[in-house]
This record gives C-alpha cells, structure tokens and sequence, in this order.
C-alpha cells in the first residue's frame, strides 16, 4: 500500500482537457470504414453475441521505410453489456508528441440495431502518460465512442507514422497478441525496405511466416491473458516485438554516446564541486554531500524534448538552469562524483519491469529510466538524483528489482538488486503504569533506509502544525484514536537521511483495576501494522514481497501495584518466509521486552501462497504484548 | 540362646530394684506387625520405650527421649548403636546371659547401612516411592530384629515378672497400629487408582486417535483414568505426584487467552509462582505450540504445573499437567511431564 501511494505520487498523471495542444499531432479523416462492414456482418453471423467482452479483429499493418515508420491499425471490439461499455467505451491513443502523426479513419459504434455512432472530434481529450522522473515523454487521446451500450460493436481504425530520424534510437515496436479479453483473430503484417529488421514471437497461438522482407503472423481464439494485479502486465505478454537489427552493445554505444552529451559542456562543474565540497574530508561525506545537491538543489523537470529524449542537456546549462530531468540529473551527478574521484556507471531503468526474460530484442525502448550505480567499498550502491527523499545508500524503492542496462562494455539487460528490507523500523517504548491504573507511554520510532525516505517523502514541505497532524493521524490509525497524543519529528530533515525518528508520548486515563493481580495485553502496535498486509489471494503468478525488519524495545514498570516476577512469552516463530523472535527479562524491577520480526525480500510462488498466509495470520495471533503479575504481597 | 545363660556367671544381685513397671517382653511378632504397619515409624517410640527400661533395670546412664532420633537419623547410629550394644551386653551379663556381640555387631552394620542407603536413595532424583518403600521395610525388618535380644534379657530378668503391668499391650499401640495401617492403605489404593482405564508403560507413546494427539510417557507408569467434565482425556503419573488432563478448544480461543488463563489460575492460588513461557512453530509446519511452565516451593515440597497448547488450522488442544510432590520425588516426575509436554503433538 505504502508503495502504491509512493508510486501514486511519483507518477501522478496530469491531465489537460483538449487544449488541442497535441492536436498538431491527430488528425481525423473519419469515413464508413471497411470494418463498419465487417462488425455488421459479425452482428449477422453471431445474434446472440458473445458472452463476455470479445475483440474480434486485431489487425496490425507495418511498413518500414527507413526512418519512417506508419503503423495501422484496426479493432473491431464486442461489449456485451453496459458495464463493459462503461469501462472500456472511451479508446486510447497512446503518442509521441515529437515524432508520431496519427490519422483517425474511423472511431465508431455499431448497436444491436445496427445503428453507426462516429466519434464526435469535438469531445477528444488529451494527456500526458504517467512520466514523473523518467524520459518516457508519452502523450495519449482520449476519444470517447458515442452510443456503445450492451450488445455494441466498437470499431477503431487509425494510422500512426513514426519518425524516427527524430529519435535517438532506430525502430522498435511490441504487439501484444493478448490482453484482458478474448483475441477472436489476430493478424500483423510487417514489411520493409532499407534496413535489416529483427523480430521475435513470444507467444505459442500465433502463426508466423517471413520472407526477405516481410512478416505475416496470424492468430485466432487467443485466450485472455492469466495474470495478477501485483504482476507487471510488461513482465508477462507474449506477442510480436520488431525492431531494427542491432545488438546489446550497438544499444549501449548509442545510449552512452547521447549520454556523453552532456559532459561537452561544463566549466562550471570545478566552481560547483568546490563550493559543495568545500570543509568536507571523508569520501562518504563528500558523495552524500553531491548526491543531496543534485537531488535536492536541481529542481526535476521534464524534458524530454526534441533532440533530448535521450540525450541529456550539457551539465553547464543543468548548473544555470538549476533544473534537469532524470538524464540531466544523472550525468551532473556523475560529473560532481568524478571530480571527487569516484567512478560511476549510468544504468538504463525500465521502471515497469522485473523479467529481463521479456528483452527479446535488443532495444533501449524498453528503458524509461536513468540512474547512477557506483561501487564503494566493495558494495555497489544506485543512485537516483531524482530522489530528493533518500540516502544514497539506499536503492529509491521504485527502481528495485527493476530491470536496468548499465551502459559499459559488455553488459546486458538485469535486474537492479532489491533491499533485503524494504521496510525496516525500530521502536523503543517506555510505558509506566500508574498508581492509579493508568499507563504512560513514551515512544520514539526510527524509521529506516527506504522506510525513512517514504516518511520524509509524506512530510516534506508541510509547516510544524501540518506535520504534527500528519503523524497525530498516523498515530491514532495504528496505536491509539486518543486525541491528547502528543508527536513530532526528533530528527529527519537536517544531518543523515539514512533514518527518520518520531517521538510521542500519552497518557492513558485510569483502565486498570489496581486491586486485582495483572493481566494486561496490548498489541505490539507498529508491529501489528506491519502485519496488517492483505492476505495474497494470487490466481496466477508469483508474489513479490517486499521484505520487513521490525524491530521493538519496551521498558515496562508496573512497580506502582504489582510486581514482575513472569516475563513476556518468549516467541520463536521461524519459518522458510521469516521469523517473529522475542526475549524478555526482568530486571531492577523492570520488565523488558524485545522483539524482531524479519521477513526478507522474496519471492512467493503460488505453491507456498497459503503457507505465508498462515504464517502472518499466526504472527498477527500472537504478537501482542502481555504483562502478568501479581499484587505487592 | 537361653541356653547359654546357665554358662554365664549370675551377678543379678548386682541389679537395682525396680521401683517402677517396665514392659514386660512382648510377642516379636506383634512388635513387627506394629513395627510393619506404621512403616517404621513406630521404630523411634519402640526404642525410646526400650531403652527407658534399660535405664530402669541397669541404672545406666542415658537420655531415653534422645534414642528418638537413632533410627532416623543415620550418622546417630554410628555411636548409638555400639553404645546400646554395651548397655546390652553389661545387662546381660549380670544376667548370666553370654552376650551375642558378634551377631549385634553384624546386625548393627547391616542396619547402619541400609539406613545410609535410605538416605542416599532419597537424595538419588530417579529414586521412585515404590523403590524407597521397600528400602524402609527391609530396615524396619531390620531393626525389628533387636526386638529379639531386648525380649532375651527382659525374660531372663526376675524383677520384670514380678512388676510388670497387666495389660502388656497399650490401648494407644493399637490405635496407633490401626492408623498407621489405615493411613498406608489409603496411600496404596490412592497410587493403585481405583478408576484406570488404561496403564501405560515407560518409555511408550500414548496416541489417541480419537482425538488425534499422542504424547510421550517416559520415566514413569502413567494411567489413563476416567475424566472430569470439562477435559477430554486425563491421566496420573503413577503415586499420584503427577496429574494431566487434556482439554479441546473452540478455533476461536487463542493461545494467549489459554496461557494468560492458565497463570491467573496459579496467581489466586500462590502469587509466588515462578513461570517461563515460549511459543513456537512445530517443525515444518504452520501449527503453533506454547509451553508454560511455573512452580513454586512450599512446606510440602514443590508445586509445578505445565501446560502446553498446540494450534493447527482446525483444532486447539491444552496439555495441562500438575506435578506435586515433595522435594525427593518431584524431578523423576516432572521429567517425566516435561518429556510429555515436550513430545505433546497433534497428529
């Protein structure tokens, strides 16, 4: 969840309404198309319709000529009641503002009275697709079909042309066969002309035949694609991915050659570094120091703009601009380090993919990325200067995992290494139990690594009041709804980000009878939040679990009625997932009770899916505190 | 040996004159039964009674009252013994009676030993009730053989015919004799348990597949006997030191609910209890088990109660064992619950 909500943030979509910004790059040639036909004869030849949500033709067409590239394509889709209509009744083209021409011929709806909607140009829309800290400068169409109700047929027919002298990179293209919903026929035609063109057909229902320059491949009765929601969609669909013939280290030329851009420009790096650096004598200092400038100081922009998409501006223009995108960022970052001495390696990113088993082809399409990886003292560290909320040491939660490319000699496409614990906490709790049978509870959390960069990230820029309600709120959702909670940040904005540590403390009125001998249970709270994960109700694939170190201190005196003479329960609660372990003991008096729960980075195939679910229903069950003792004799 | 008195020389006249009764010889076999049936313990008021009268017939000079502890307590016997031995001989001497030294100190050996295996046995842990009782007879035997030399001389002996008492058998003997017996029967048909169903052997496994859990029985018998109310199965260790019920749980019931119960109990009972608890899972399984053990000292010996609970996905079943027992037999036992805790399992 807490993930969900980083990502939310971090690739917030921002719409615009038509503007007709991105008009220049749509137009609408809308006729009676030959698919109109078609949808009406399968309305003929299928009365009753299908059951549920049908595409009925695919049909991609390529023609490679050069650099450019046209692409049509044509749909006839069935939505069998208003429900489907609803949810899928408005079509997406997805676009690149610098280089794709589209042509719309058709955009209509066919009813069971075989009655024809076309679309309506007035009412398309654009937007731009999710992009937030990446070079993926994606624009997409909206284009609502009018009149599609249950039984409808919706047929899309349109043209994109690519020109890709004005990319970075040579021609890459992936047609999925399947999706959400039944293929009835799928049909790809790819032709060329000039350059060598490499393909590859991942999925076992289609039928592929290619000559000297051409490809045929058809399908038919595709089934929907079995996947999870936890599951990259990119990890997971077969199809047809083309691409102009080249290798991985052709890719990693090109991308370290634009990547190089950016070092031909900067006479102000040497100012730059000294005045960051200036008073600072440790290594470790000195990268932290760079790393929180770029992060911090250069403000993210996108700018993915022509002649830029994959190569970065020059880091003189970054310096004075005091702005930059995640290349721009990256190699002033990689400028400063190198100043310092320290060699680093920028890595391509595809933040939406784990399976380097779905890089088929050679491309840098798939990236969408860029980080800096560096090794120091034997340990190889990712930087990702667009981050201004974690510490260099620690990989930012959403590269990974993630596949990457580093562009040096010889390497190939692999997956970024993620934290053994995505979430780690330690929690130190006093709590005093009142002559009156209240409780006093004193509370200081250190979150830590990744876990400290989501609560820096959740409290940065709000003023003192806004973050004390925050973290009020916060509060009362996992321990207590009280509303005399008193919290604050001790410390996480200034000095070292590598943690985040809050402070509380309450009193809790009077609940205990002070007559009677002691048994008093309360839930390791944060702990318990920690476990309050859904249960992994996977149909189809693996889970990825991002790993879990909790760790928790409470010094408990109940000397005011009763004495301690039987520590907590010690807990051994290990397993292939993890473990729960506590120890108590008494001393001076005092109870104390320790507990840590481990649960590292893994994978959970569907096989051990009920087992786990076991495991963090029976931690759930027994990780609550309990303190028994007798009355002073 | 009345034989060998008439080659003894009689220097009776050198005996002083009974003022006050003394107990007239008396049947050994009675004094046996008595000796028996109170388990020995009529041994130290025998003696006392005993040597009162040596004091009376040979005017020599001890504490009657202190021979109490002679047969109790083992280092006594080292000087009491011998010393008795002379009283006897010097008496029976002037009696004309050829004192038997060599059997009296062979007999004094021999009890003086067993008295000290006694003691040692009660210090050994694995030393079983059953095991010391027959120690105790073989001593109380023993012992019951210098019923034989006193009845000897006290024959032999004119003045004791003349002031005896009528009635050589106290009406207080026989109560005595009565509740030892009565007090050892009872103690029998409680360890010899009137409602067994099953007995179970040392180093088996109970497993009941009705309710589908097994448990070691090491070190000790254990019986299966009929249940209270509310546990589905019970048992007691054999002399009763040790009893174990199983209990069944509704799924909802947690762990915690059973072990935080289970320490209430003992805290209105004794706020002193000293317990340890963990929680664990049960190898290569989800199934969770909890072992509680506390205990506490008292003036009659040391109380331990166990209990164990074992969660799966369908059921929740306590072990719940109770050991009390003095100090000398309490760890055979609890080894034995310990092991049956430990082994507590869920099939």
């Amino acid at each position: 969840m807490k993930q969900l909500i980083n990502h939310l943030f971090l690739f917030i979509t921002f719409f615009i309404s038509a503007t007709q910004v991105f008009a220049n790059n749509i137009q609408f040639a809308l006729h009676e198309s030959p698919l109109i036909k078609m949808a009406k004869q399968d309305q003929i030849n299928n009365p009753q319709g299908y059951d549920s949500t049908t595409n009925i033709l695919r049909s991609i067409d390529v023609k490679i000529d050069g650099d450019l590239v046209t692409t049509h394509i044509q749909q006839i889709w069935y939505y069998p009641d208003s429900k489907s209509a609803d949810t899928y009744g408005t079509e997406r083209i997805y676009f690149n503002e610098i280089n794709d021409q589209i042509t719309v011929y058709s955009a209509a709806s066919i009813n069971s009275n075989h009655a024809v909607n076309q679309l309506n140009i007035e009412t398309v829309q654009y937007g731009e697709d999710n992009n937030y800290n990446t070079f993926d400068d994606q624009k997409v169409a909206y284009l609502p079909i009018p009149g599609i109700v249950e039984r409808s047929y919706m047929v899309i027919d349109y043209r994109v042309t690519t020109d890709y002298s004005k990319m970075e990179m040579p021609f890459y293209d992936s047609f999925s066969v399947e999706g959400n919903f039944l293929v009835k026929s799928f049909k790809a035609n790819i032709q060329w002309n000039k350059q060598d063109i490499q393909w590859h057909n991942t999925h076992t229902g289609l039928t592929c035949q290619s000559a000297e320059k051409s490809l045929k491949c058809t399908g038919n009765n595709i089934a929907p694609l079995d996947i999870d929601s936890s599951t990259y969609w990119r990890d997971k669909i077969r199809g047809l991915r083309v691409a102009a013939h080249q290798d991985w280290p052709d890719v990693i030329d090109r991308m370290a050659n634009a990547y190089q851009q950016a070092f031909t420009e900067q006479t102000l790096i040497d100012d730059l570094y000294n005045e960051l650096t200036k008073d600072l004598t440790t290594k470790t200092e000195i990268i932290d120091a760079l790393f929180r400038y770029v992060s911090e100081q250069i403000r993210y922009v996108s700018l993915s703009t022509e002649g830029h998409a994959y190569t970065p501006h020059s880091n003189d223009s970054v310096i004075s601009n005091l702005f930059g995108d995640c290349k721009d960022k990256t190699a002033l970052l990689q400028a400063l380090l190198k100043k310092a001495g320290i060699e680093s390696t920028p890595h391509l990113v595809a933040t939406n993919r784990t399976n380097t088993q779905q890089l088929t082809v050679p491309s840098a399409a798939y990236f969408n990325h860029i980080v800096l990886c560096l090794n120091y003292i034997g340990k190889e560290y990712c930087l990702d200067p667009t981050d201004m909320n974690t510490h260099w040491q620690t990989t930012s939660d959403w590269i990974q995992n993630k596949v990457a490319l580093a562009l040096r000699a010889d390497e190939r496409p692999k997956q970024i290494a993620p934290s053994e614990y995505l979430w780690q906490m330690e929690v130190n709790t006093d709590l005093t139990f009142t002559t009156e049978g209240g409780v006093l509870e004193k509370q200081k959390r250190t979150y830590i690594g990744e876990f400290a960069s989501y609560m820096r990230n959740e409290l940065r820029g709000q003023t003192k009041e806004e973050q004390h309600e925050w973290l009020k709120e916060q509060y009362q959702q996992n321990i207590a709804d009280i509303e005399t909670v008193k919290t604050g940040i001790i410390s996480g904005f200034e000095g070292d980000y590598s943690t985040f540590m809050v402070g509380s403390s309450l009193s809790f009125e009077p609940f205990l009878s002070t007559d009677t001998h002691l048994v008093y249970t309360e839930p390791d709270n944060w702990l318990a939040s920690e476990l309050r994960m859904n249960k992994l109700e996977n149909e189809f694939d693996a889970y990825t679990f991002n790993g879990v170190k909790y760790t928790s201190h409470y010094t408990i005196d109940i000397s005011s009625h009763w004495t301690p003479i039987k520590p907590s329960p010690r807990l051994s609660l290990s397993s292939k997932f993890g473990e729960l372990k506590r120890d108590s003991y008494i001393k001076n008096n005092t109870l104390y009770i320790e507990t840590t729960l481990t649960i590292p980075w893994q994978r959970i195939e569907l096989s051990d899916q009920v087992d786990f679910n076991k495991f963090i229903e029976v931690l759930r069950e027994l990780q609550a505190i309990r303190v028994e003792a007798p009355l002073h004799t | 040996m009345d034989d060998q008195a008439s080659l003894s020389i009689n220097k009776e006249s050198e005996l002083p004159l009974l003022s006050t009764p003394v107990l007239p010889p008396r049947a050994y076999i009675f004094e046996l039964i008595i000796m028996l049936g109170t388990f020995g313990l009529y041994i130290p008021i025998w003696l006392v009674l005993q040597v009162r009268d040596i004091k009376k017939l040979t005017s020599a000079v001890v504490t009657p009252l202190a021979w109490f502890f002679v047969p109790l307590i083992f280092i006594t016997q080292l000087f009491a013994l011998p010393r008795l031995g002379r009283h006897l001989s010097n008496y029976e001497e002037k009696l004309g009676l050829k004192p038997p030294k060599f059997l009296y100190l062979l007999w004094a050996v021999i009890v003086t030993t067993i008295s000290f295996l006694l003691v040692l046995a009660e210090k050994i842990d694995d030393t079983l009730l059953w095991q010391l009782g027959i120690i105790q007879l073989v001593y109380t035997f023993l012992f019951s053989l210098l019923v034989l030399r006193i009845n000897r001389v006290k024959r032999a002996d004119s003045r004791i015919k003349a002031r005896t008492r009528r009635n050589p058998y106290s009406w207080w003997e026989w109560l005595l004799l009565l509740s030892g017996v009565l007090l050892i029967s009872l103690s029998i048909s409680g360890s010899v348990i009137s409602d067994v169903i099953a007995k179970h052997d040392k180093n088996s496994v109970y497993v009941s597949s009705e309710d589908q859990f097994n448990f070691p029985v090491r070190l000790i018998t254990w019986y299966e006997v009929e249940t209270n109310a509310e546990a589905i199965k019970s048992f007691v260790g054999e002399e009763s030191f040790l009893t174990a019920n199983i209990y069944k749980y509704d799924k909802g019931t947690t762990i915690n609910e059973v072990a935080t119960f289970r320490y209430s109990q003992l805290m209105d009972v004794n706020k002193d209890y000293q317990c340890v608890e963990e929680q664990f899972f049960l190898p290569n399984s989800s199934s969770v088990k909890m072992i509680q053990i506390c205990e506490v000292a008292n003036i009659f010996g040391i109380n331990t109660t166990l209990s164990s609970v074992i969660k799966n996905d369908k059921e929740m079943l306590e072990m719940a064992i109770e050991v009390v027992a003095s100090e000398d037999s309490w760890s055979i036992h609890l080894r034995s619950a310990k092991e049956a805790i430990k082994g507590f399992n869920i099939q």
